[in-house]
């Protein structure tokens, strides 16, 4: 009985192929992105611990996250690929085949990590009683293996936007907008981490049986907190250089999320932020007594981050906005660490409109993440892998050299036609 | 489509992906049993209020989000092997069977969510009344997961070794050797976790220092063991069933395994079932023998069952071509050894393995009457090494007939060159690997 395994490209009922892989894509960074920033806050903060038990108990928390997720975002990436293979299959062959070498490694990275993570949190006290600098250095080395896992694949994300033709598979990794991105995105982690961090004590504060430990909630907050705070100020410097490579390697790609049809993506990403750092100073401003709140800075902040939405078009203007908002947050903490002294955020009863705030904070933090992944992917359209690989997952030229290369004959199992 | 060619011989893929498989197949197949056991031990602990069966549960819980951690990172693995090394295969199966590949990873994500929730909810939910009922729950959950999951693994595996056209794609799904393959695997799950689980409990036995936990591991090894020793005596019947079918299916795939080049693969997976049976039943004379009562019929038929089933055990492992042995042909001119011969000697043989088997597994579910003693002598706990160690012997002895097993499979495609036995060739995967190595651009090799 002759017969051949031809199929007809596959077409996602309902909701397309391109929202088929966002959709477990957007769910899988989630869990990842905080995985990757708790794991690297984890270790940092047992470290602090030996001085304040608190941090003890918040990098145990931080780890038993990461540890029940692990399972749950590593099968929603299989899902994502699987996906990516069935219905963008000319995209993964050939990205995958980009980076072998790469991949080689950050499969070795994945599985140490795996080895280190789970003594570091399955044997928390028992490896803590013998040694606690043994823990911490293995909580650090499943943390450092685990960037070498995702500097890999920002190395791939990055290269679908910004391709070079490298002699051999390590020199793609060396594509413009690969450190840029990894900087940003890591920073980034460390700011949705933070803001989440202080969701989770605001959220459990509240709770009826959350009283119990609300010193260690109120803590929870405030750290979590300030470490959000921390990343998100650094992240219009980390941002700005990432953009500066991405306008220098793709300037298409840059001008179509900033002035071109995707606008209101930036749109969206900036409201998000405006609103994150405004909401920062509010809920700065609930452990301060009314009487000694500074007036202009609950003007100014709104104001300038308002401003900073209205001129997302205007490069130069937007990012002056931007960097005033910068400012301003810093004031204000400044003036709170000034007047108020070191200690009193850690010491302070918040304001019965803490809670919302910070759950707010949390959520707009998730949100920002994943708007800025979205934007990624966005700036590449039509293309899968800029000017080499189309959204139809067909080839427009052979070598990522910018169409130079020479034309080849192609196998057949990849050069297939799909219509979105 | 330009995809560099590898550079490197077509072996070293071949190699890369047989050790990544092998090594996810050897813990998936440990989650679909582990996840039933455990919820099966968790229910009959909460059922009988037996403080031992929950505890054993909670191991078994560990060790199935060990399992689902390590597939988790194994499954990627394998993904990105097959995409690197396969890629024309790869894409064809996945296109095939979109939705079964796609449906099993979803279910994979529903087993990791329904077990990690179930273990690291013990201490809120794990106590009594409505709680624990959820608890118990979310064990099933897990379970019915896992085992979905591996029905839609099954059907590609099966697809592999007897593919139908495409279209309609029901036809592809419920491929000849689907059912089969798949009741295989199911009880083969059951052997495999049954020991490995029973080795987890005898390593933890060897290392004890108190005599409760000794006896609480004790009891927790035989518990795990007569699981997989029960499950390993169905097997020689269900494997009978899903060979015929290869044979009917793919007459020529049967011949290489059977008879052919790799019917030496065959004679070892004989020769482990047959130590499995016998070490198995030196462990139940090694129970029977200190709990059994004097006047119990078990000390009696129990080392004259062993004794039949080291002979019946000999007489299945023997090879019946001599010249597919490798090395053989250094060792004697002979071609034909007259007493492997399936009709009747392997019949007869494997027949009196499950037979007596199965006289000794009766024996060994008798040891938990309360008439016998086997689990009440905690005093003597500690003095018994030999135990726990025999048990590993046979953790090991199922490990290793879970590997050739898997390589038996893959065998009877790739011994005849095929990735998708009479529709995809290895050949077919050759400009991976070289520029020139020729690409057809109808397609791969038409049957």
């Amino acid at each position: 009985m002759p017969f051949d395994l031809s199929v007809p490209a596959i077409q996602f009922p309902l909701i397309g192929n391109s929202l088929a892989v966002a959709i477990p894509s957007l769910l899988h960074i989630v869990l990842a992105g905080l995985s990757v920033g708790f794991l690297v806050l984890a270790p940092i903060f047992e470290w602090r611990g030996r001085r304040a038990a608190h941090f003890t108990d918040l990098a145990y928390g931080l780890t038993k996250f990461t540890v029940l997720v692990f399972s749950v975002s590593t099968v929603l990436a299989v899902i994502m690929v699987e996906l990516l293979i069935g219905l963008f299959p000319v995209t993964t062959m050939w990205i995958w085949n980009q980076f072998r070498g790469p991949i080689a490694l950050a499969i070795v990275a994945f599985l140490l990590q795996f080895v280190f993570l789970y003594p570091y949190y399955h044997y928390w006290e028992r490896i803590r009683r013998r040694s606690l600098g043994l823990h911490v250095t293995l909580g650090a080395a499943a943390a450092l293996l685990m960037l070498i896992w995702v500097g890999v694949l920002d190395g791939m994300g990055s290269y679908m936007l910004t391709p070079v033709r490298g002699e051999t598979t390590w020199n793609n990794l060396w594509n413009p907008t690969w450190l840029s991105l990894g900087l940003h995105r890591l920073i980034g982690e460390l700011a949705m981490a933070g803001y989440v961090i202080a969701a989770y004590g605001a959220w459990q504060v509240g709770r009826p049986n959350g009283q119990n430990k609300h010193d260690y909630y109120r803590f929870v907050i405030a750290i979590g907190w300030l470490g959000g705070f921390a990343a998100l100020v650094l992240q219009p410097f980390t941002g700005l250089v990432y953009a500066s490579w991405i306008q220098r390697a793709a300037p298409d790609a840059y001008e179509q999320i900033i002035r071109g049809e995707y606008q209101f993506l930036a749109l969206v990403q900036f409201s998000l932020l405006g609103l994150l750092m405004t909401g920062s100073h509010l809920l700065l401003n609930t452990t301060i007594p009314p009487e000694r709140r500074s007036r202009w800075l609950d003007m100014g902040i709104p104001a300038t981050a308002l401003l900073m939405i209205v001129s997302v078009g205007h490069t130069w203007l937007r990012r002056a906005f931007l960097y005033l908002l910068v400012v301003l947050l810093l004031w204000s903490v400044r003036s709170l660490f000034v007047r108020e002294g070191r200690r009193r955020l850690f010491a302070a009863s918040f304001g019965p409109s803490m809670r919302p705030i910070a759950l707010t904070l949390g959520v707009l933090a998730l949100l920002i993440y994943l708007t800025m992944g979205t934007i990624r992917e966005t700036a590449r359209r039509p293309y899968t892998v800029r000017h080499v690989i189309s959204l139809h997952d067909q080839v427009e030229r052979p070598s990522a050299d910018g169409g130079n290369g020479k034309q080849r004959e192609m196998p057949a199992y990849v050069t297939t036609e799909r219509q979105e | 489509m330009l995809v560099e060619p590898l550079g490197i011989p077509l072996i070293y893929g071949r190699i890369a992906i047989a050790a990544v498989a092998l090594s996810h197949t050897l813990f998936a197949t440990l989650i679909v049993g582990s996840a039933f056991m455990g919820a099966a031990t968790e229910t009959l602990g909460y059922l009988r209020r037996n403080e031992r069966f929950e505890r054993l549960a909670r191991l078994i819980g560990f060790a199935l989000i060990l399992s689902t951690g390590a597939i988790s990172f194994l499954g990627v693995m394998l993904v990105f092997c097959l995409n690197i090394f396969w890629p024309h295969f790869w894409s064809t199966l996945f296109r095939v069977l979109f939705w079964p590949i796609l449906l099993e990873a979803g279910l994979f994500l529903g087993e990791a969510v329904f077990a990690y929730s179930w273990y690291y909810s013990w201490e809120r939910l794990g106590g009594e009344g409505r709680g624990k009922r959820w608890h118990i729950g979310l064990a099933w959950g897990a379970a019915a997961c896992s085992y979905l999951a591996m029905l839609m693994i099954d059907i590609v595996a099966s697809y592999m070794l007897t593919p139908r056209p495409p279209d309609p794609i029901w036809q592809a799904i419920f491929n000849p050797t689907m059912a089969y393959l798949h009741v295989h695997r199911l009880v083969g799950n059951f052997v495999w976790t049954g020991f490995a689980l029973a080795g987890l409990c005898a390593v933890a036995w060897l290392r004890v220092r108190t005599t409760d936990e000794a006896a609480f591991y004790r009891w927790g090894t035989t518990v795990c063991f007569l699981m997989g020793f029960g499950a390993l005596l169905i097997m020689p019947g269900i494997g009978y069933q899903y060979l015929l079918q290869v044979r009917y299916t793919e007459p020529q795939a049967f011949h290489a395994l059977m008879l052919g080049g790799r019917s030496w693969l065959f004679d070892l997976v004989a020769l482990l079932y047959s130590l499995l049976v016998v070490l198995g039943s030196w462990y139940i004379w090694k129970v029977v023998r200190r709990g059994a009562p004097d006047e119990s019929a078990g000390r009696l038929i129990v080392p004259w069952s062993m004794a039949i089933l080291i002979t019946a055990g000999v007489i299945l492992a023997m090879p019946y071509h001599l010249q597919h042995i490798p090395l053989a042909s250094s060792l004697t001119n002979a071609v034909i050894n007259p007493l492997g011969k399936m009709q009747p000697y392997k019949y007869v043989a494997l027949s009196m393995l499950v037979c007596f088997g199965l006289v000794n597994w009766v024996f060994l579910c008798r040891c938990f009457s309360k008439r016998w003693s086997a689990w009440q002598d905690i005093a003597d706990v500690p003095r018994d090494p030999g135990a726990p160690k025999l048990v590993l012997a046979v953790c090991l002895c199922a490990v290793l007939t879970m590997l050739s097993m898997g390589w038996v499979r893959e065998s009877a495609r790739a011994y005849n060159g095929y990735l998708i036995y009479g529709v995809m060739k290895l050949s077919d995967e050759q400009p991976t690997y070289q520029q020139d190595g020729g690409f057809s651009s109808a397609g791969p090799a038409s049957r």
